[in-house]
């Protein structure tokens, strides 16, 4: 299976157009992937850039004025997401959204299929300390999507630092996790190890992890874009197959299932579990205060 | 019980009775350190001992090994000493015959194989009290809190993996059984325990999970909604060493559930199998200087080591309610999937 991530790290696309043409040539020329993934806050970096925003003042700002566009405009950037998906023969995972469901505001991530279906989406189910500030609510499902690469699933934002998201995708039989994600510039390498990295270690599916580069009003975002797989899979037992994207390449590798599957058949951690002693985390579900 | 089993207990009995031990251990010239004497939660100062496996053949001389890193930690300010996983192994060669049987069970050959756990039942009367004469008494003539390690030690039917806290006069606070066994562990026959315990002393909160329970962030969420701050892991890993294959333990579980981590190992060869690992103090990667969740860590992974850091409790507490991404919950979340993706998992 081959994978893929976009950082848009030295995009200066203005337009719908000119973003189209951005992806082309990023995207058009390359070997055929299977799956396609790009960072969280995109929808909100496109509005942003297409001037739909006004002049936010900060990101905060930026949020809230995304909330406030017209519904149409968010279908009008997910049909484009469709018909990209579909040009390229490519599961996509377009990054991340707000969306507003009665007076509640969600981030969320959906998949779409090589045909430009929209298999589900995953909404972001804990919040950070600034998410909460700027109101947003958490969702309560963390499905997985059969497909024919196999089972996928999608983690959102900053619940990659909470293991109660991969651990449930891991037991409903995730083999592949997308992850949306957007770090402030800055030395992010140990707190990305904390992260994706650690869930897929004590879950052993592999994780296509993309991170934005870039600004949106004054916050910078940068961070390198992973790929990981269990260590035992990979070169030095690092967990990591592939990293980069911050000089705005797509960063991309090949997955092998059946590697995977034999370091799980070496050493099933799932099936050492011991959930007789689990009991307390049945109702709290977070790292907060009892 | 056969005749040479009952006469092969008899001899242990005799090699670890408690006169000969108490003997020894008074005949230590130990002065109290005062380290907890006074206690500040912006200064608790914490050592993990990494030792290297050395076979003896009279028990007193694994009191004196256990003497000098306890005289090393103290003489460092340490308040709370942790040792490793399986720490009475040393002791093994106290049973006649040990070296043939380890290579009978190695190899899987023999008419009647003994599994270690049939091993573990036979001698871990005689270890446990090895284990609790000596470090009762160094935790008590020193007067600082010991984490003993993990001990394989019988109870009724099965034998547990199961780690032993001291408190500075020498009483047993308590212990907490391994609940997550490695495959070899499984083969070996030993139990796995079924609770996570938090043991509040003048101190901070403490709790001492074993060695594979550290795979699972589960253990810390636990503990640390019991109000942990400062888990020890005592670990025996029989793999060659690899910074990632080790950074998978301890350090994650560290920044996920926002505790101090005190991890020490064993290391060394013992019947054809290389231990490796090493002994650290971890913190939230907003609590260190690097800004790597590492205060402390031993050099080498194959040779003995000690270190030791300083924790500050309060700015851990500081850290937990005002932390930026973390300690946010999802109750409903919760509700919904772990009964089932759990009880998935235990079918």
């Amino acid at each position: 299976m081959r994978v893929r991530t976009l950082s848009f790290a030295g995009s200066t696309f203005t337009s719908r157009q000119e973003y189209l043409d951005y992806l082309d040539g990023c995207l058009a020329s390359r070997e055929k992937c299977d799956l396609l993934v790009f960072p969280a806050l995109l929808s909100l970096l496109l509005a942003w850039r297409f001037g739909e925003l006004g002049s936010p003042g900060d990101l905060a700002e930026a949020v809230r004025a995304l909330v406030r566009l017209p519904a149409a405009w968010q279908d009008d950037l997910a049909e484009t997401h469709r018909a990209l998906a579909r040009g390229l023969s490519v599961h996509l995972v377009p990054g991340t959204s707000f969306t507003v469901e009665g007076d509640r505001v969600f981030q969320e991530a959906c998949l779409i299929s090589p045909e430009g279906e929209i298999l589900g989406s995953q909404r972001q189910v804990f919040l950070s300390r600034e998410e909460r500030q700027w109101e947003l609510s958490r969702g309560e499902e963390v499905p997985v999507f059969a497909t024919e690469l196999g089972m996928l699933g999608i983690i959102v934002g900053t619940d990659a630092w909470y293991p109660e998201t991969g651990r449930v995708l891991a037991l409903q039989g995730a083999e592949v996790v997308c992850h949306c994600g957007a770090l402030p510039a800055g030395e992010n390498c140990w707190c990305q190890l904390a992260g994706m990295w650690a869930q897929v270690q004590q879950n052993q599916f592999f994780c296509v992890e993309s991170q934005l580069a870039a600004v949106i009003a004054g916050r910078e975002f940068a961070a390198e874009s992973l790929i990981h797989a269990p260590c035992e899979m990979t070169a030095g037992y690092t967990g990591i197959v592939a990293g980069g994207g911050l000089s705005g390449e797509p960063l991309e590798a090949h997955l092998d299932r059946e590697a995977r599957l034999g370091v799980i058949r070496q050493y099933p951690l799932l099936k050492l579990l011991d959930p007789a002693a689990y009991s307390p985390l049945g109702c709290r579900g977070g790292g907060g205060n009892p | 019980m056969k005749v040479r089993e009952r006469l092969l207990l008899r001899y242990l009995d005799w090699r670890t009775r408690r006169a000969l031990l108490d003997r020894h251990l008074r005949g230590q010239k130990i002065s109290p350190s005062g380290n907890c004497q006074t206690i500040d939660r912006r200064r608790v100062r914490v050592g993990a001992a990494q030792l290297e496996v050395r076979l003896f053949s009279d028990p007193r001389e694994y009191i004196d090994e256990m003497c000098r890193f306890t005289a090393l930690a103290a003489a460092q300010g340490v308040q709370l000493l942790v040792f490793p996983e399986y720490n009475s192994l040393q002791l093994l060669r106290l049973i006649a015959g040990i070296t043939a049987l380890t290579e009978e069970m190695v190899k899987g050959e023999g008419v009647s194989p003994v599994k270690p756990a049939d091993l573990f039942r036979f001698a871990g009367p005689g270890f446990g009290r090895v284990a609790e004469l000596t470090f009762s008494f160094l935790s008590r003539a020193h007067g600082i809190y010991i984490m003993a390690g993990s001990f394989p030690l019988p109870a009724g039917r099965q034998v547990l993996n199961r780690a032993l806290l001291y408190g500075p006069d020498g009483r047993l606070i308590g212990c907490q059984d391994k609940a997550h066994l490695t495959p070899l562990e499984d083969d070996w026959g030993l139990s796995r325990g079924g609770s996570f315990a938090v043991f509040p002393t003048p101190l901070g909160r403490l709790a001492m999970p074993v060695c594979m329970d550290a795979t699972y962030f589960g253990t810390f969420r636990i503990l640390e909604s019991l109000g942990a701050e400062i888990v020890m892991v005592p670990i025996a890993n029989p793999e060659p060493y690899n910074f990632w294959l080790a950074l998978r333990g301890v350090w994650p579980r560290v920044q996920e559930s926002q505790v101090f981590g005190v991890k020490s190992a064993l290391v060394g060869s013992l019947f054809g199998r290389t231990l490796t690992g090493k002994a650290g103090v971890f913190a939230p990667l907003e609590l260190t200087q690097r800004r790597d969740g590492v205060l402390a860590e031993t050099e080498s992974a194959e040779r003995e080591g000690f270190v030791a850091a300083t924790l500050d409790l309060e700015a851990l507490r500081e850290l937990k309610a005002n932390h930026p991404y973390l300690r946010d919950e999802n109750p409903a979340l919760a509700r919904k999937y772990f009964p089932a993706v759990y009880g998935q998992a235990s079918r």
